[in-house]
This record gives structure tokens, C-alpha cells and sequence, in this order.
């Protein structure tokens, strides 16, 4: 501390004052400025780590080789579809037609008066919702032909299907020629038509007499203009044709059999038995006629002539109807001036004719309850939409006398996502009858709903090869390609190489390292032209930093198997002044030599060597390397099997519900226990596995919690339940709450649990979760995850792991900005000093507080002095006066 | 009190006020405090007795001179302290902005 000297001058206070008051002030400066210097510091740290993380940012994109290896994608028509690729795909043009699209089901009930009323008596019953493929044709069944057509044709105008009128005219005198009519308009009115069968009067022949001509008769009996039999003039009554005789003219070998089956006509029965029936298979009209001649009473018997009556002969015509078929599976409306004639009614319809429903039990079923309590329209739709399984429910009104229908539209697209709608009671009581006869819909049974739209998948080629998918976006139609498809029609589809992506990942790549190399050497380095040094100018931190950065690039990748293992190779170098360069030219080439291997030279690649052993990811602990995978353990599913075989058949009684524990943990937890209830019927087996999945899985406790089982028959005919996870937390275990008993059905069941994965990787311990491999902190093999889907216990060969340099270098920051790294530890102690310092400041701020309050108290006290020196010197001058006055 | 008591405090006065320039002069502000403690003790006694006592001739002569040179030495007291307090409340105005520097900013 400096010295005050004193002059002893009056003139000096004021340069003692200043003098004390710059020795005072010294400390204080010099906080200041030392603060200043760590302040200044830190701001270059923070430029320092904001360029680090600048870089880290920018290196996100790059640290998966996949993300080099993309394809795009590009439709010569967007409007048919758009497509996503993936490093899987492979380059070339695909031609894509795009036939139909793929749609949900919907179902409307018919109209009721009110959306509110209860509909029923409000007996408890259940409505269960499976999904699944309907087969067999929608359409409309005619009845035969009316009228008559057979002679007068069907009068142009009597039909029109979907506003098509149907061009028809006298010729149109049978079921096949109006099929053929209606055919010819296939294209607009998106039906198909096929004439049913024609047979002859199932009783013709019932009271067939022996025929007998006189002198001047003769008979021939025809069937569609083939002669079955025939007798000349003077023959009694049998000897010539008799039933019998008939029957041995059908009787194999015989050229009448041969001209029959020439004309398409079939037969069964048999003229003695009365029930003989011919029957034309194309639909045409099949005439019989009994051709007589000769005087009026000249022939005897034949057609219904059992008591020998005089036969003037007789001509029949068997007509049949049709059969409609809508293309695309929705409903037909049938019009015109005389549908009736044609066998047709007029107005909209359509049901699957002879159709089969199979469930698919990859879609989750479901069931709702009505009762008394929610028994109209709007609560039944409330109550599908509220049970969340798969179908949406909407009222809408068409303003007509009972406008309100119920329509479900199922929430999958698809041709296995139609519905079957079933309705059961409890125990032995029938479901109520009201809604029974609303929403009863069963491709193979009763369809009291319409269907107004068909479940459908999306239909396309591609090089000519047909394709199916549920919904319009195709995945795997093309290998590594999603497409999206909008509409129909027809498109290429060009799958490049995306060289535009890769080469812009790569300057990224540069331009990011070139950045943080200029804000590190601005701050360590010497401004020549401004004559300032940076501020962390000999830092050892962010020299550290700087070499580290360096010597990763400059060093080789190991462990990699592709053409590059450095930078140099695809033309990335420095130059003289510390910068990164890219050589377009050697760049291409290696984009046009190996694609493929420049992600690997940036990003982080995982490749095993078994196809049923799959990379997963990696942690930046994993150490680069080629790794020996030995499985002592596969993964597998817990299961519960049944004692027995399945029956044949297996009625579930109305009302069945099972608790069903899935997936649960030790100690047990009920939220993995839920009540599934299923489907009342009769299953086979097959359908059985299929009704036991989709109904558990239907439940939302589980789908929520992402459980699902699969059901399945085994070779010995038992039902398998196992659960869709794998490991030591799969396990599935049943019990009956009430209807039919699990015990009735899995008897004696085994339950088994399901095992993790076991085995080591490079001969480093791993850890087994399900059928995923992670291996161990601490070994070199940290962090490294694979998943092992299938094979056998034993060696399964290697798992490689390499690290590219952006992958790398994203570690790196990540270390150096981390809570220990050194760019953090270097600020915190940065900030500890300057946190010092203010303490520091604040104590001698402090003292300053107390030279201030001495200053203040001797202030005063001098303020004090000078009031008694006013005194004082009033009295001596008063004194003085008193002096002077008395002298 | 005797004549020659009352000369010997105005005489002690006299000498305490030289006293007091000196400490002035010398910055000494507690010292100075401390004379005129003992100055305004002095004038208490003189109010006090004074009056009764009438000096004469020389003696009232040797009383104005006295009077005469603490009226002086009085001034040149004043003379010094005036600065010095003017330069003490800046100095408190100072240390007191100081303060509110380091309140505010947490010390620079």
C-alpha cells in the first residue's frame, strides 16, 4: 500500500485526498480488470463451444452410412403416385399400373324414424365386429324371366342397371341374351351379368304314357332340338317310346347322349321315376318339343298323357334368369319400364351371393354391449365409437320418411378388413330381435345391412407383375421402396442414386470442419494485421482441441470393409492452410466407382453376417471392430398350449369372457391382467386360434400397452396361445370368468415362459432383453445392440461395427461439451475464478462501506467543532466588545 | 476566580487554538476535536465566572491581544477545515456510488 504524504501545506489537502482515494481504488481496479480478463476468456470459450456445437449440429445428418446411401425416387406421374426409397432399393426404372385403389368397408343399417327411440325390448345383447376377407360375388340373383319374353323379346327401355339402359329387342328372348346385353354395357355400369341355368318343369315327365301312333301318326320328342325318340305310323302303345325307352336313350353309350351333351344339355332323374329334368347349362332358352303328325286322333300318350289321351303335340320352354355382379363390389340400382320382365326388382341392393366370410386374426376384434340403456341409434353408435375396435359409426339422414341410418365404415382399408357383424344374448337367451334384424351382417349368412362400400386393396403392376396391398401406401412391392399410390393409372417409377444428396452431405461435412477451424484458429492464433492475439492464444484446452479435431481426420477408419478408409481416397484434403478441400473430380469418381462405401467413411456402420441377426445401434462407447457371435440362448415367447386336441368344432357360448394375463411382470401387476370377451359360434379350429387372437388382441388394455398374442393349431391339432413378445417377460395365463370355460378348451394346459437371448459377442459378456444383444459397459463392445430373430443356439458368425469420421467427430463434441469434457470444465473454472473474484470485490467493497461511514462520522463531528467554534469565537468577540466599551 | 485566573485560561486558550492550527494544518482532525473539547470547556468556566472579575490596564490589554490572536487562529482553523469537509462529503458521495456500482453489477 502506498505511503500519504504530508506537506504540511494547506494547498495539499486536496492532493492527499486524491492520493488516498487512488490507493483506495487500486484493489477495485484491479478486480476489474482481472475480471475482465476471465470474462474475456469465457466469451472466447463460448465462441469456442458455440462453434463446436455449430459443427456437431452439422454432422447430425451424417453420422449413419445409411444416410449417404439414399435413392430418390422420381414418378414420371405424381398424380398416380409418389414413392420413398431406401439404401435397399435398387436403381432403375419400374413401370407401375395402378388399377384400383384400396378402400374400407362401410355398412348402412335401413333407414329408421328416429335416431333417439330405443329400437327392441332392451334385452342385453352383444355385437361382435371380426374382420376378414368376404368372398363370392356381390351382386343381385334374378328370378326366371318374365312374361313372354321367350316369343316377344324384352322390349327396348324395360332395363336400365346404374342409369345404363340395357339395349334390348325382340331377340332378347332369353337369360343368356339379355346377359350378353347387359355385358355390353360392363364398362359403364361396372355389372357383370351371367345367366342361371334353364331346366325343364322338375314334374314333365311325371305321367309320361306309352306312346302309340295310328296309321297315319308319327312322334318325335325333342330337347333342345335334339330328338330323343321318335316312332313311325302303326305302333301299339310300348312298343315304340315308353319312359323306359327314353331312359335307355340317356343310357351311356349313346349318340342321344352325345348330341345332348354337343348342345350343352344336361339331365337328371329319370322319365320312369317321373322326375327326368334337362337343364342348359349356358343359360339359353331350352325348348321340349313333342313334334306330332298325322290325323287328330292319330297319336296317343307322351307328355302328361299317363291315360293315353290323343297327343296333338306340345312345345315347352324352360326360361332362366340372371345373375348381376358388381365389379367393384358395391350396390346395384336396377330401373326401367319393365325390370320385372327381365326377373329383376327395381330399386338399389346388393348382397354376397353364396359368399364365405375367413376371419384374418391379424386384426383385432372387438364387441360392444346393448341393453336398455343404449338401444337407439345414437347410442349404439356411440358405443362402437367409444369401444374403440376398429369401426367408425355415423348417423346420417337422407330426408326421407325414415331417413336415420346407422353406418359403420371399418377403419382398415383392405379385402381382409371386411366385416362380419354378429349379434348374440346371454346364456340361452336370443339376442334381441330388433337389432338382430338391423345389424345382423355375414357375407355367408344373414346381410340385413347394405354394404355401400366393399372392402378393397389397392391393385397394381409393376413390370407387369400384379401386386395387392391393404392400403395405397406399397411397401416392399419394390425392394426398398414405399410407394404411395393416389389414383389409378399409369406411371414410371425412376430409382437413382441420390449422387445430389451425397455430394451435399459431403461439402456440409467440409464447410463444418472448415468453420470450426477458422473460429479455433481465430482464437488461438496472432492477428498480424491488427496486432492482437486471439484470446485463447496458448489455451492448452483449445490447442488440445484443435489437434484432437486434426488427427481424427488425418487418421484411417479400421475396421472397415468397403474401397475407402480415408478422406484422401474420395478427394477430401487439406490444403495448405489448414482448410479441408474437395476434389470434385476425384469425388465423382468415387461416387461412380463405389457409391455404396462413402456413407461407411462418415457414418457409423453396423453389418452381421448371419441374415437373422440384425444391427440395431451402437452408443459412441462401442469400439470400432469385427466381433465372433456365439448364442448359447435363442429368445423365445411364453405360451400356453392345450391338453388336448381342439374338437372339431367349438361352440363359445353367449356372454363368454376370459381374464387373460399377458406379459406380466414379478411382483405381478394387474394392469397386465384384462377381461376379453369373445365372439359367440361354432369354430372349427382354425377359426377358433383365429377368434382366441383377434379377440385378445382386440382388447385395448392390451393394444394400448403394446401386447399382443398370436393363436395358433400345432401338428398335434392343440391350440397354442403365446404371446408376440419375446424374453423373460413373455408369459400368457388364462381363466374363465364366465360362458364357456377356458378349461373346456385348454385342460390340462401347459404353460411355458418365455427366455432371453443369451450368448457373447467377441467374447465379451452380453445382456440378453427378449431377442435383443447389448453388450456390456466397460468391455469393447459397450453399447452395441443387435437383435437375434431367428436360428439356432451355437456360432452364428460376426457383427462388424466401424465408426466414420462424422460419426466420430459427433462423439468428440459430444465429449467436449459434455457435463466433464473439456471445454465445460475448462468454463467452470473460468466462472469459479470470476465467482472468486466477486467475492473478493464484494469484501473490499465492504471495507469501502467502512472508510465511508468513518468519513461520515468524522464529517460530522467536525460539523459539531465548527458550531462550538462559532460559539466560542461569538463569546471572545463579545468579550473583545465588552473590552473596548469599558476602555 | 482572580484576575490572574481568568488571564491564565484566555492565556491557555490562546495557546490551545495555536494548538488547533497546527493539528489542522497537520490533517490531525481527531487531535483538533479533541482542542476545541477543551476550548468550549474553557469558555463554559469563563461564562460561568467571568463577569465578576474586571481586569484593568495592562491586564485588560494582554486580554485583547489574546482575544485578538484565537479570533485569528480561529479563522486560519476554519480555513482548513472548510476544504476538508467540502473534500469529505465528496468523498462519501464517492464511496457511496462505489457502493451502488458493486450492488449493481456484482463488482467489476
Amino acid at each position: 500500500m502506498a505511503t500519504i504524504s504530508t506537506s504540511g501545506s494547506i494547498l495539499d489537502v486536496n492532493s492527499i485526498v486524491s492520493q488516498l482515494m487512488a490507493v483506495e481504488q487500486q484493489p477495485l481496479t484491479k478486480y476489474a480488470q482481472k475480471t475482465a480478463s476471465y470474462q474475456a476468456s469465457l466469451s472466447a470459450y463460448g465462441s469456442l463451444s458455440g462453434a463446436v456445437g455449430v459443427f456437431q449440429a452439422s454432422l447430425g445428418g451424417l453420422t449413419k452410412a445409411t444416410d449417404f446411401n439414399t435413392l430418390s425416387a422420381t414418378p414420371s406421374n405424381a398424380d398416380v403416385l409418389s414413392a420413398s426409397a431406401t439404401s435397399k432399393a435398387v436403381a432403375g426404372n419400374y413401370k407401375v399400373n395402378v388399377s384400383q385403389l384400396a378402400q374400407a368397408q362401410t355398412l348402412t343399417t335401413p333407414g329408421i324414424t328416429s335416431s333417439k327411440s330405443a329400437i327392441g325390448l332392451g334385452g342385453k345383447t352383444t355385437i361382435s365386429f371380426q374382420f376378414g376377407s368376404a368372398s363370392g360375388g356381390f351382386g343381385l340373383a334374378g328370378e326366371t324371366l318374365k312374361g313372354p319374353i321367350a316369343s316377344t323379346g324384352l322390349s327396348n327401355g324395360s332395363l336400365t342397371i346404374n342409369g345404363t339402359a340395357i339395349a334390348t329387342d325382340s331377340t332378347t328372348t332369353s337369360a343368356r341374351a339379355l346377359a350378353e346385353a347387359i355385358n355390353a354395357k360392363s364398362t359403364t355400369t361396372g355389372v357383370t351379368a351371367s345367366a342361371t341355368p334353364a331346366s325343364s318343369d322338375a314334374a314333365l315327365f311325371a305321367g309320361f304314357g306309352d306312346v302309340e301312333t295310328g296309321v297315319d301318326g308319327t312322334y318325335a320328342l325333342k330337347v333342345g332340338g335334339v330328338q330323343i325318340g321318335a316312332q313311325g305310323a302303326g305302333v301299339a302303345a310300348g312298343d315304340g317310346i315308353t319312359a323306359a325307352s327314353i331312359d335307355e336313350a340317356l343310357t351311356s353309350p349313346s349318340t342321344v347322349l352325345t348330341a345332348l351333351a354337343d348342345a350343352g344339355i344336361t339331365f337328371t332323374g329319370t322319365a320312369a321315376g317321373g322326375d327326368l329334368q334337362f337343364t342348359r347349362t349356358d343359360g339359353a332358352n331350352l325348348d321340349i318339343d313333342e313334334v306330332v303328325t298325322g290325323s287328330a286322333a292319330g297319336v296317343t300318350g307322351g307328355l302328361g298323357s299317363s291315360g293315353g289321351e290323343v297327343n296333338a303335340g306340345s312345345s315347352k320352354t324352360a326360361l332362366s334368369g340372371i345373375s348381376l355382379k358388381s365389379t367393384d363390389a358395391s350396390p346395384i340400382t336396377i330401373a326401367g319400364s319393365n325390370p320385372a320382365g327381365a326377373g329383376l326388382a327395381a330399386g338399389t341392393g346388393g348382397t354376397y351371393l353364396g359368399g364365405t366370410f375367413t376371419q384374418d386374426a391379424n386384426i383385432a376384434s372387438g364387441i360392444v354391449t346393448i341393453d336398455a340403456t343404449n338401444n337407439s341409434l345414437e347410442g349404439i353408435r356411440d358405443a362402437v365409437n367409444k369401444a374403440g375396435l376398429g369401426v367408425t359409426a355415423t348417423i346420417v339422414s337422407d330426408g326421407s320418411s325414415n331417413p336415420y341410418h346407422l353406418v359403420f365404415t371399418s377403419n382398415a382399408t383392405g379385402a381382409n378388413a371386411s366385416m362380419k357383424i354378429g349379434l348374440s344374448g346371454t346364456d340361452t337367451d336370443p339376442p334381441d330381435s330388433a337389432l338382430a334384424d338391423l345389424l345382423a351382417y355375414d357375407p355367408s349368412g344373414a346381410q340385413k345391412m347394405t354394404q355401400t362400400s366393399a372392402a378393397q386393396d389397392t391393385r397394381l403392376t409393376v413390370n407387369g407383375i400384379a401386386v395387392t396391398s391393404k392400403s395405397n401406401n406399397v411397401g416392399e412391392a419394390i425392394q426398398g421402396v414405399t410407394l404411395t399410390v393416389t389414383q389409378t393409372g399409369a406411371s414410371t417409377l425412376a430409382i437413382s442414386k441420390n449422387t445430389s444428396q451425397v455430394k451435399s452431405n459431403v461439402e456440409s461435412f467440409v464447410k463444418a470442419y472448415n468453420d470450426l477451424n477458422g473460429t479455433l484458429k481465430k482464437l488461438t492464433g496472432y492477428d498480424a494485421e491488427n496486432k492482437t492475439a486471439g484470446a485463447l492464444q496458448g489455451d492448452a484446452t483449445a490447442t488440445s482441441i484443435q489437434s484432437q479435431v486434426r488427427r481424427m481426420l488425418t487418421s484411417n477408419i479400421s475396421g472397415l470393409s468397403g474401397a475407402y478408409s480415408n478422406l484422401g481416397q474420395v478427394g477430401i484434403s487439406f490444403s495448405k492452410d489448414g482448410t479441408l478441400t474437395l476434389d470434385s473430380t476425384k469425388f465423382q469418381k468415387a461416387i461412380d466407382t463405389n457409391f455404396g462405401d462413402i456413407g461407411a467413411l462418415f457414418g457409423a456402420v453396423g453389418n452381421t453376417s448371419d441374415n437373422l441377426v440384425s444391427f440395431t445401434s451402437s452408443t459412441s462407447a462401442t469400439k470400432p471392430g469385427t466381433y465372433e457371435l456365439s448364442i448359447t440362448q435363442m429368445a423365445s415367447q411364453g405360451a400356453l398350449t392345450s391338453g388336448d386336441p381342439v374338437a372339431p368344432s367349438t361352440t363359445i357360448a353367449a356372454d363368454t369372457t376370459w381374464a387373460v394375463t399377458l406379459n406380466d411382470t414379478t411382483p405381478s401387476n394387474s394392469k397386465n391382467t384384462a377381461t376379453v370377451t369373445l365372439p359367440a359360434g361354432t369354430y372349427t379350429p382354425a377359426e377358433l386360434a383365429k377368434v382366441v387372437q383377434s379377440s385378445i388382441n382386440g382388447t385395448s388394455a392390451f393394444s394400448s400397452a403394446g401386447s399382443s398374442v398370436t393363436a395358433s393349431i400345432d401338428t398335434d391339432g392343440k391350440l397354442v396361445v403365446s404371446s408376440a413378445k419375446y424374453g423373460s417377460l413373455s408369459n400368457i395365463a388364462l381363466s374363465s370368468t364366465s360362458g364357456t370355460s377356458t378349461d373346456s378348451l385348454f385342460g390340462g394346459a401347459t404353460a411355458v415362459a418365455g427366455m432371453d437371448v443369451a450368448g457373447t459377442l467377441g467374447g465379451h459378456p452380453v445382456i440378453g432383453s427378449g431377442q435383443t444383444l447389448t453388450g456390456l459397459a466397460g468391455t469393447d463392445v459397450e453399447g452395441l445392440k443387435i437383435d437375434v430373430t431367428g436360428g439356432a443356439v451355437g456360432s452364428r458368425g460376426t457383427v462388424s461395427f466401424s465408426q466414420g469420421y462424422a460419426y466420430q467427430l459427433n462423439n468428440l463434441a459430444t465429449t467436449m461439451l459434455g457435463k466433464t469434457g473439456q471445454i465445460t470444465s475448462r468454463t467452470d473454472g473460468i466462472n469459479k475464478s470470476i465467482k472468486d473474484v466477486e467475492k473478493q470485490s464484494a469484501a473490499f467493497s465492504d471495507k469501502l462501506t467502512g472508510i465511508e461511514a468513518r468519513y461520515r462520522k468524522q464529517y460530522s463531528a467536525l460539523d459539531v467543532m465548527l458550531a462550538n467554534m462559532q460559539t466560542t469565537s461569538s463569546y471572545l468577540t463579545q468579550q473583545l466588545s465588552a473590552l473596548a466599551a469599558n476602555s | 476566580m482572580t484576575n490572574h485566573d481568568v488571564l491564565c485560561v484566555y492565556a491557555a486558550m490562546g495557546d490551545l487554538t495555536t494548538q488547533m492550527v497546527a493539528a489542522a494544518n497537520a490533517s490531525d482532525w481527531e487531535h483538533l476535536q479533541d482542542l476545541e473539547q477543551r476550548m468550549t470547556a474553557h469558555v463554559a468556566v469563563l461564562k460561568a465566572s467571568e463577569g465578576m472579575v474586571r481586569l484593568e490596564g495592562e491586564q485588560r490589554a494582554r486580554k485583547a491581544t489574546l482575544i485578538k490572536q484565537m479570533l485569528d487562529n480561529d479563522r486560519k482553523v476554519r480555513d482548513l477545515i472548510t476544504p476538508w469537509m467540502a473534500q469529505l462529503s465528496r468523498l462519501i458521495n464517492s464511496t457511496g456510488t462505489e457502493r451502488r456500482l458493486v450492488n449493481a453489477y456484482g463488482g467489476v
